[in-house]
């Protein structure tokens, strides 16, 4: 046997599987968090009509929702599915519509005196 | 301690020093509904601002993951907790919706001011309840707030068997920044006198010549927004890009008008909306109906501050997320809640026509104008409770004006449109 078999004799050991022994108040392993209730459903139909809101149509507020890096509307996707958050999308915009708005900036950095539409 | 007036909490409370207010104050609504944490506005600050030796910590602007998460971690459950152990059962909310002085209602507990002296564990905070970050906490933003993710595989397939289970529930993103406080709990704290706020704008600064390093303001600051530089020894936080404020960048600002700040212009998500609202010697808003700010925040109601129980009258306000459990917000945003969300599930004209201007462009709006148009459209949309209502939609055009009175940006709300659905392709 060699020395990294054997702890140190000073070093207490566990009884057991680590998984029996007693939790302590300091324990890293132990669950602070829990659950808070919520409906994921409301959450999809409200994020869908707001992207509608700001003009976004179908197509693109889909997109949103393949990314992973984009984990609201990704976890959205995991739970309901590929089809399910299409056909979510479909209904929501077919009920309140995707808005159009028409923008033009004045003297603005951003442009100078240029009208573009935003939507579809 | 001084006595002064705080609108938020709806009653007088104790600070530090007696009451001083600028000419006008920095201020902020968040549209969290609309905000997809793409970070923009994070990198946006970090490449202006923070990218030096010592400052790899310091995130001034942060999107978090709420409520798993937070930037240093559990920044705001720790503070909620140190203050319901210095007042069990008192951090309690009575009267919502009151009149003009008391919008929320009046909160009965003790602010971080007030609880300073009851507190047990914080022998350090004389003047301010609060606690220091430990290294852990300030390691890495977004630590357990989102999952991992990736492909989802196959059984069997190669890396299958690694993946673990991912939350089901709703969550939102949360954005901050220094709020610059009308009665900052780092001002308040800081034995050194070393921060101040600006008289034209209420930006709050450190001196980096007085700051010590004491990190009183760190521990302070009940937003943890002052951070401090190791490789300096003094403590520094956001600045509100004031030189953008203050109008003087020649190339993007050439008529000097006051421009948004670098976070704000980045988001491309169009949540944010920024501006210098007029203040009076109480240190409420004065009244200024033509600006949007105030529109949305004292008239309607509709963004609320961040935690106002803790008694620092944040300039930082939220329009809160709809899908959202209301006990969670209420204890987040304070008791109005459910009417701004009421509000904001459907918009009537006017607030349609405001909520156009975030983020239309760089210059800080002072005015707005609507001009009135014919309805164009019924939409039906869904409301808080789940519940359908119909939303009127208005050909109405917002005008947004700089500080000099100059027309800087007009929107049109237009007639939407619908896509017909595949199984009505040939309906017509």
């Amino acid at each position: 046997m060699s020395a990294h078999d054997q702890p140190p004799p000073s070093e207490p050991q566990p009884e057991g599987h680590p998984k029996n022994r007693p939790i302590e108040d300091a324990d890293p392993m132990l669950l602070t968090a829990e659950p808070v209730d919520g409906d994921p459903e409301l959450m999809l139909t409200s994020l869908v009509e707001e992207f509608a809101r700001q003009g976004l149509g179908a197509d693109h507020i889909m997109k949103l929702f393949e990314s992973p890096y984009f984990q609201a509307t990704w976890g959205l996707r995991q739970l309901f599915g590929e089809e399910g958050v299409r056909t979510r999308i479909e209904a929501t915009l077919a009920r309140c519509g995707v808005m159009r708005y028409r923008t033009t900036h004045g003297s603005s950095p951003d442009t100078t005196g240029d009208t573009h539409a935003e939507g579809p | 301690m001084p006595k002064v007036h705080n609108w938020q909490i709806g009653r007088e409370m104790a600070y530090p020093y007696e009451g001083s207010y600028p000419e006008r104050q920095f201020a902020f609504v968040f549209n969290i509904n609309r905000c997809i944490a793409c970070q923009t506005c994070t990198m946006a600050c970090k490449s202006t601002w923070t990218f030096s030796k010592g400052q790899e910590h310091m995130w001034w602007n942060n999107v978090e993951t709420k409520p798993y998460g937070g930037y240093p971690q559990g920044w705001d459950s720790k503070l909620l907790q140190m203050l319901e152990k210095a007042n069990p059962g008192g951090q309690r909310w009575s009267g919502a919706n009151g009149p003009e002085q008391a919008p929320y209602g009046e909160f009965d507990g003790k602010t971080i001011f007030e609880a300073a002296g009851r507190a047990t564990d914080s022998p350090s905070a004389q003047r301010v309840l609060g606690y220091l970050p430990t290294d852990t906490d300030w390691s890495a933003p977004n630590m357990h707030e989102e999952v991992a993710s990736g492909p989802v595989m196959a059984p069997g397939e190669y890396g299958a068997s690694a993946q673990l289970p991912e939350h089901k529930v709703w969550f939102f993103y949360m954005q901050r920044l220094c709020n610059h406080c009308t009665y900052p709990g780092c001002l308040g704290a800081c034995p050194r006198k070393a921060i101040y706020k600006r008289p034209e704008d209420g930006v709050v600064l450190i001196d980096q010549q007085r700051c010590r390093g004491y990190r009183k303001c760190v521990e302070g600051c009940p937003y943890k927004k002052s951070m401090y530089r190791p490789t300096t020894r003094v403590s520094e936080k956001c600045i509100a890009c004031y030189p953008r404020l203050e109008g003087k960048d020649p190339e993007l600002s050439p008529d000097g008008a006051p421009l948004e700040t670098r976070c704000m212009t980045a988001c491309v998500g169009k949540i944010r909306l920024q501006g210098l609202v007029a203040m009076n010697d109480s240190g409420e808003w004065a009244p200024d109906p033509g600006n949007p700010l105030y529109f949305l925040v004292r008239e309607r109601r509709i963004a609320l501050p961040l935690y106002p129980q803790f008694g620092t009258s944040p300039n930082g306000f939220y329009i809160p997320p709809r899908w959202v459990p209301r006990p969670y917000l209420e204890q987040m945003f304070g008791p109005g809640v459910e009417a701004a969300i009421e509000q904001y599930s459907c918009p009537d004209r006017d607030l349609l026509a405001v909520l156009q201007l975030f983020r239309a462009q760089q210059q800080i709006l002072f005015n707005y104008k609507i001009e009135r148009g014919p309805k164009v459209a019924e939409l039906e949309v869904t409301m808080p409770d789940g519940s359908k209502k119909t939303q009127e939609i208005w050909n109405d055009t917002v005008v947004g004006y700089n500080k000099l009175g100059k027309e800087v940006v007009r929107t049109t709300v237009e007639e939407p449109t619908f896509e017909r659905l595949d199984t009505h392709l040939n309906s017509i």
